[in-house]
């Protein structure tokens, strides 16, 4: 996985669904509808990202399913094997939607950002620059997810290089918290559901891949439903965010048991082609890179080269 | 220790003590050998950090001409400044074996079909396959595809499919992608880690080759989300120490 496989990824599903899902951002104010179905054009691995489809019959796509398969445990305090996420029908993929209870300027900020992407210029994310991708990561996971857990922990494994999410069982949020990208996961059994309380985020991240955003003041909590024999986990996220949004609001999402699957890697910052930041708007200076591939006509140059960064504080 | 116990009256307490006391020795007891896999959870550090890695007679290792004349050509690029040719400079993957001699904590998780090394440099995650399914390569990786088991209580840990693109270590020790790494991880008492690092790879060295180095567990300690693409940004270094 030598190029940015994530800016390719998402930038495709960006061009791809700018048309379609963004072709109703009109030019009032209001965020568009999301479109119904995935697009018609589009990356191939939009549709059967790699450990987000079925087991291939050999000599598939891979990084699904190499012949190992486990069936999912049956205690549902056991959430430990690799899960893939379902897009839901009718939603637009990593889009957590557009019916949420917006402050006024909440809604003209993802306003902006959704007419950015239409017109090709995203704006810089830290998932598309290859930082942690935070909550959108731990909501939208690309690929497949293993989860570890043992009596004290659970950690979430995401293909993506920079995510990886420790759910603490057995502490409280420590008093004093450095915000970060992947914030602070504390969690409990309430009968059969496990609970993660997140709290301790910096203000950089986004909640989807869109640029709904979320504050530093941001208290994420999940509640985690094995169903079917194990081989669904569901998932209800309410985001009590008073900065950007007028009352908490619940989404919903499922993952599916993913037997068996493999993880590639994805080495994001391991070719930062001049190309993949072209045509980005940076609202935050931060996430302009310092190191450049550059690129003429899709030609690159065999060499990377770094600018001596300004003083930038995180 | 056993036929001495028999042959001298003992209380069962007295036994109990001694239990204990081996225990907090090192581990020696049925007790604690029970488990003895779980004992490599937790948070390491390497002891010293190893910016060049040598063999365990302390010599430099067997380098092909050809790679020994890359490494020479490196180590003099980075003394004069440029460090283009390791890709770390833009916070590319560590890779192995290179991740397990910077310094930079790391945790270990022990489960029965993974053991997961989780970095703090740049929050990378290696996961080892403790199934004993054969795992093709599928593409070299900085990674790569790395296969364990358990010989006693010493983890065993192959990996294969290593892009070429990474350095075996900091100084600049290039290899190939037909480089295979074992690597062998074993408790010296209850906080002590030791990795005894085999590097096969013919295209660079006239044979395989030896490194060792020991970590300290960090009690009470966990790893922190490291973003190594911001400290850049910051003007700091993308590994420290180099």
């Amino acid at each position: 996985m030598k190029t940015m496989r994530t800016c390719l990824v998402l930038c495709g599903i960006i061009a791809s669904l700018g048309a379609v899902a963004l072709s109703r951002a009109a030019d009032s104010q209001a965020p568009p509808q999301p479109a119904v179905g995935p697009p018609s054009a589009g990356p191939s691995n939009l549709a059967g990202p790699p450990g987000g489809g079925g087991p291939p019959a050999g000599g598939g796509p891979p990084g699904i399913d190499d012949g190992q398969v486990f069936p999912p445990p049956t205690d549902p305090h056991v959430l430990e094997g690799a899960w893939k996420d379902v897009p839901q029908p009718g939603s637009t993929p990593f889009m957590i939607g557009l019916d949420l209870p917006y402050k006024p300027e909440t809604r003209a900020l993802v306003s902006r950002r959704l007419e950015l992407m239409k017109k090709g210029t995203p704006v810089a994310s830290a998932h598309l620059t290859c930082r942690p991708t935070g909550v959108a990561g731990a909501l939208f996971p690309m690929f497949s997810v293993v989860v570890l857990q043992t009596p004290n922990k659970l950690i979430f494994l995401s293909e993506e290089d920079r995510d990886v999410r420790t759910v603490f069982l057995s502490r409280p949020h420590p008093k004093s918290l450095t915000p970060t990208y992947g914030g602070d996961s504390v969690a409990h059994w309430e009968g059969d559901t496990l609970v993660v309380d997140t709290v301790g985020y910096n203000r950089l991240g986004w909640i989807d891949e869109w640029g709904t955003p979320h504050s530093d003041k941001l208290h994420m909590i999940q509640r985690f439903t094995k169903a079917d024999g194990g081989k669904t986990l569901t998932i209800a996220t309410t985001f009590d965010d008073p900065v950007y949004f007028t009352k908490p609001f619940t989404v919903t999402k499922r993952w599916q048991w993913n037997s068996g699957a493999r993880q590639l890697e994805n080495d994001c910052a391991e070719n930062p082609r001049s190309d993949a930041a072209e045509g980005m708007i940076f609202e935050n200076e931060l996430f302009r890179p310092v190191c450049v591939q550059s690129s003429d006509n899709g030609k690159l140059s065999s060499t990377v080269t770094c600018s001596k960064p300004p003083k930038v504080k995180p | 220790m056993s036929s001495r116990l028999r042959s001298v009256s003992v209380t069962p307490r007295a036994l109990a003590s001694i239990a204990i006391t081996l225990m907090l020795a090192g581990g020696t007891t049925h007790a604690a050998e029970a488990q003895p896999n779980e004992r490599l959870s937790g948070v390491w550090m390497v002891e010293t950090p190893v910016f060049r890695a040598r063999t365990l007679t302390g010599t430099s290792p067997p380098f092909r001409p050809e790679a020994a004349r890359v490494y020479q050509e490196r180590i003099a690029a980075r003394r004069a400044g440029d460090t283009s040719f390791d890709h770390t400079t833009w916070c590319a993957s560590l890779g192995v074996p290179r991740l397990m001699f910077v310094p930079y904590p790391f945790e270990i998780v022990v489960r029965p079909k993974q053991v997961a090394f989780l970095y703090e440099w740049n929050w990378w995650a290696r996961v080892v396959d403790m199934t004993g399914a054969a795992l093709d390569v599928i593409s070299p990786t900085s990674m790569g595809v790395a296969t364990g088991k358990w010989e006693g209580g010493t983890l065993v840990v192959q990996t294969k499919g290593l892009e070429d693109t990474t350095l075996l270590d900091s100084a600049g020790a290039p290899h190939s992608e037909q480089t295979l790494i074992t690597e062998r991880f074993e408790l010296k008492g209850a906080d002590v880690l030791q990795d005894r690092i085999t590097i096969d790879d013919p295209q660079t060295f006239t044979r395989p080759w030896e490194t060792l180095v020991t970590y300290r567990r960090q009690r009470n300690s966990v790893i922190h989300e490291d973003v190594c693409l911001d400290r850049i940004k910051a003007g700091e270094p993308s590994v420290k120490g180099e």
